[in-house]
């Protein structure tokens, strides 16, 4: 069965890191907004696959705003409304960039854009792609790997040295406090 | 458990911590190193904010991973969706030319033996003239069929029917022909009657293609339902 959500419970559901619980609520944000997302895109000249990639964009944009509360429950603004905005943000920047040739064309798209845009809309911020994942992906692909077996898999550090042939169980050990200080100093650095 | 002098173990003591997998005089102990090691608190910060930023990621992920399934999915059943409305509109499309040929082409028969031995049992001279006058009969209604004429066509095939001594070969090929007569005529049902009785017949000697049957079959009916 479909399970539908309050923007509240969405929040509070986010909040809680829990994968379960986020999964649905993705499957539910993707019912209610793909599709308007879609018609926005394929209305400005995108593909199906633009619209599609836009999407997973919006959605990890929206999920960083709602763990660092930049996003909150208000009446006036819903969760779909908002999560439609930050589509046409990144669509306009996206939009703008391809056409970048025609400058004339550009800037009347975009004063047409900008003005087709609600106060919530402009008030989202530009940073909104500095997400987690962006950062855990500039890792090696080993590193992340690696932690993702240890700390999400719940592997053991045998496993992880048989998985990765990295030997013994202390090897292991040792690349995975590597990653860890690699990554700790992506997130340290400004 | 003091705190472990090596690096790699100073982590892990940190992340048991941070876990909350330690009993609480552990615990006690780390927080006391906090409080006396400003750059300790400032590595458990870190460490705390470094894994916070891992879990987001991993969220991020299986959330990018559920979009991706179901756009994959939508995009499978609209694949699945253009897929048979093509193939509907396909088979509609033949379906209707296909109408459209039983209906706007005419009726074909083979041609007939080009011989005057229309009748049998005939012995004597004066029959040659009797199975001329049929055959041409034959050939005169066919022009009347060509040439639009179709009430003379009927009665030229009519005239041939009644003759009792005619091969079985030539009188089917004439019934044949006075149905589609009958049935350019404004007679469907004259005609119907005909094709009842010869369509299905399995001992036929004047074989007619299954298409033209079923074009004489759909001419017939339609002009009767219009």
């Amino acid at each position: 069965m479909k399970k539908s959500f309050t923007d509240q419970q969405i929040v509070d559901g986010l909040q809680s890191k829990q994968v379960a619980i986020t999964e649905d609520i993705v499957t539910y944000l993707y019912e209610q907004c793909q599709r308007n997302i879609t018609n926005l895109v394929t209305r400005k000249g995108g593909s199906e696959d633009d619209a599609n990639d836009l999407f997973q964009e919006t959605i990890l944009a929206f999920l960083q705003n709602v763990w660092t509360s930049k996003y909150q429950v208000h009446h006036d603004a819903k969760v779909t409304t908002y999560i439609y905005g930050i589509a046409s943000n990144l669509w306009l920047k996206e939009w703008t960039k391809r056409n970048a040739v025609n400058q004339r064309h550009e800037k009347y798209s975009r004063n047409q854009l900008l003005n087709d845009r609600s106060p919530e809309e402009v008030l989202i911020d530009e940073d909104e792609l500095r997400s987690a994942w962006a950062l855990f992906g500039k890792l090696g692909k080993t590193c992340q790997d690696i932690l993702t077996a240890f700390y999400f898999d719940k592997k053991t550090m045998q496993e992880i040295a048989d998985d990765f042939n990295l030997g013994t169980a202390d090897n292991a050990k040792t690349r995975k406090y590597r990653c860890i200080q690699a990554l700790k100093k992506l997130v340290t650095t400004p | 458990m003091k705190r472990p002098a090596d690096k790699l173990d100073e982590q892990d003591w940190i992340e048991r911590y941070l876990n909350d997998q330690m009993p609480a005089d552990e615990r006690t102990s780390v927080e006391a190193e906090m409080n006396a090691d400003p750059d300790f608190r400032e590595e458990v910060t870190s460490l705390k904010r470094t894994h916070e930023i891992m879990h987001e990621a991993f969220l991020q992920q299986r959330a990018i991973g559920r979009i991706k399934q179901l756009q994959h999915q939508a995009k499978y059943q609209t694949h699945r969706i253009r897929l048979v409305r093509r193939s509907m509109v396909s088979f509609a499309t033949v379906c209707v030319l296909f109408i459209a040929y039983l209906s706007f082409t005419p009726v074909s028969f083979p041609d007939s033996e080009n011989d005057f031995s229309v009748t049998r049992s005939l012995s004597d001279d004066s029959v040659v003239v009797a199975q001329k006058r049929i055959f041409e009969q034959f050939f005169e209604g066919q022009m009347h069929l060509v040439d639009g004429q179709y009430a003379l066509a009927v009665k030229s095939f009519e005239q041939i029917v009644h003759v009792t001594d005619i091969r079985p070969y030539f009188r089917e090929a004439v019934q044949w022909h006075l149905a589609v007569a009958y049935l350019k005529s404004g007679q469907p049902d004259k005609a119907n009657r005909i094709y009842d009785q010869y369509a299905h017949c399995i001992d036929c000697e004047y074989r007619i293609g299954l298409v033209n049957r079923w074009k004489l079959w759909w001419q017939i009916k339609w002009a009767q339902w219009t």
